[in-house]
């Protein structure tokens, strides 16, 4: 079975500067090779600076990578930009209140990517954006609010609706629970739980919170260096990690959970 | 999951509407916005109230007083000048003339300094630079200065005078374009536009703008003011609008010899000059506060 998402042999290097600019030694990511199938959440850990957003935004196609492919479906996604990855990969950013456009409302934040990437006439888009806000939670009077009048809840909500709009085959997060109070965290958690369920998305997240992932992955994949060290079904990381950097998150991690 | 016609707001502001609501909440600003209509419906209805032509000379009535002084006459409600021609009239010509060529140069300038700077906020490097620099020598002295070497080339008139102050006004735009492009193109909502798979215009149409009209009005309404002070200098200094226009500037010009005697002559147009400043700048301030607050209550 080809997997939904495949990842081959895929480098970043940072574009060369002026030496005396940037003394420090420059950071490289991979060669990074990962396999994604339909409705399977991926989570990916690690310390900072270990290139987990790097590659996120490398999938997503925010950032250009320096060698290596990217197959959907067993089919290249071409150049870093193109309407196929934009309709089938989406991001949601680490900050969603950073994400989202202070000076128009909702209703138009999530009416461009079907705008552009849609053949829907406007009618048709007015109602794939009311489906799409209310399959996040999110009342139809908040197409026109803006920015600013909404909860961090809400806006992670409203980031997720943009990621959702296009019907996207996976959908890649940078930490999308960070900012976000218990509360709401668990009922984000439970509404991409139940998403995933009812789309059939494949979901790569990043998370710091191990709790959240031991609950949401099937599989783990630990970063270090911009490397993958580790990379197997949550249950088996967590009980027996193999790599020392693996260890030591998973040990932090359950030391918490015995006091 | 919440019930999609459980309960619908009736009513949602348009931005235009948000925004009078919060601009009629500083009254200073709705105050400075109705002198600034009198002044708009003067100039575009001026030929239509007023009573004579803006060059008639009344030559049995010169230097009348206005009506309100015993001297006066009803039939020349703001007197006449010393060659009899009656002020109100000119006064309504002048600030059409006045008002519109300020409001157009700074159009055209604006225009013309968005795009410059928006290509340079958009791209890298020596490009940028040189985009971004191109236009600034002209930044070196001050706006009349420069009003004042164009004219000297071109000649005088009032098309020559806009050319001058609009050319002088273009890199000031050119440069708070390019440094908000350039902060803009960095955050992340700019990102997931270009990752919708919007290009450059549709960005900047779609994404830019509407976090740039703040900034775009203020500069705008300063640059207004600067351009009808400029204007009316350049007319004063006879550099500008010729004799015969009835621009602001000429008419203090005009009125200068016979200070003493009638000085209604420099006062009226004085007057005029200072309260379109005054409240263009007062209703830009209020709009821009209005502006802010709309996406920040």
């Amino acid at each position: 079975m080809t997997p939904l998402l495949s990842i081959q042999q895929l480098t970043y290097n940072p574009p060369k500067r002026w030496e005396f600019l940037s003394p420090r030694s420059e950071f490289v990511l991979g060669p990074v090779d990962l396999h994604v199938h339909e409705s399977e959440t991926l989570a990916i850990i690690g310390s900072n600076d270990s290139g987990k957003s790097l590659l996120a935004k490398l999938i997503a196609g925010a950032v250009k990578p320096t060698s290596g492919e990217i197959l959907l479906n067993g089919q290249p996604i071409g150049t870093h930009q193109s309407k196929a990855r934009a309709n089938n990969i989406r991001m949601v950013f680490r900050h969603s209140a950073e994400s989202l456009n202070p000076g128009i409302s909702i209703g138009s934040m999530l009416d461009e990517p079907l705008r552009l990437n849609t053949q829907l006439s406007p009618a048709m888009r007015l109602e794939k954006v009311m489906q799409t806000l209310s399959l996040v939670g999110l009342m139809p009077d908040y197409y026109y609010f803006y920015k600013h009048m909404l909860s961090d809840g809400q806006q992670q909500r409203v980031a997720l609706a943009r990621a959702l709009i296009l019907d996207p085959q996976v959908i890649v997060a940078d930490e999308p629970f960070a900012a976000l109070d218990p509360s709401v965290r668990s009922q984000t958690v439970n509404l991409l739980l139940k998403l995933q369920a009812e789309l059939g998305l494949a979901f790569i997240f990043i998370s710091h919170n191990l709790g959240i992932v031991r609950h949401m992955a099937d599989r783990t994949i630990v970063m270090s260096n911009g490397q993958i060290v580790e990379s197997n079904l949550t249950q088996t990381l967590f009980t027996a990690p193999e790599h020392p950097s693996a260890q030591k998150l998973i040990h932090a991690h359950n030391s918490m959970l015995k006091l | 999951m919440l019930d999609a016609n459980l309960y619908e707001e009736e009513l949602h502001p348009t931005p235009l509407g948000a925004t009078w609501r919060e601009f009629k909440q500083r009254h200073v600003a709705v105050f400075g916005l109705v002198i600034l209509t009198v002044f708009i419906v003067v100039a575009i209805a001026g030929p239509l109230l007023s009573p004579y032509a803006p060059t008639t000379q009344h030559t049995n009535a010169l230097l009348i007083p206005p009506a309100w002084n015993d001297n006066g006459s009803i039939l020349h409600i703001l007197g006449t000048d010393a060659l009899g021609r009656d002020m109100l009239t000119r006064l309504f010509y002048g600030t059409q003339v006045t008002l519109f060529s300020s409001i157009a140069t700074v159009f055209i300038a604006l225009s013309l300094g968005v795009a410059m700077g928006v290509v340079a906020g958009m791209s890298k490097g020596l490009r940028s630079s040189f985009i971004n620099h191109v236009l600034d020598i002209l930044m070196l002295t001050p706006t009349l200065l420069i009003a004042i070497i164009i004219v000297a080339i071109l000649g005088t008139g009032l098309t020559n005078a806009m050319l001058a102050i609009g050319l002088a006004l273009v890199p000031r735009f050119v440069h708070m374009t390019r440094d908000f492009v350039r902060e803009e193109m960095n955050k992340d909502y700019i990102k997931t536009a270009r990752l919708d798979g919007a290009n450059l215009t549709q960005v900047f149409l779609f994404n830019i703008l509407p976090n740039m009209v703040e900034l775009l009005i203020v500069q705008g309404t300063l640059a207004i003011s600067v351009a009808i002070l400029d204007i009316s200098a350049l007319g004063f200094l006879n550099l500008g609008a010729q004799t015969l226009m009835p621009e602001l500037g000429v008419m203090i010009a005009d009125g200068l010899s016979t200070v003493y005697i009638a000085p209604w002559n420099i006062l009226l147009p004085g007057l005029s000059i200072f309260l379109m400043v005054l409240s263009i700048n007062i209703v830009g301030d209020g709009l821009r506060s209005a502006l802010r607050n709309r996406l920040t209550h």
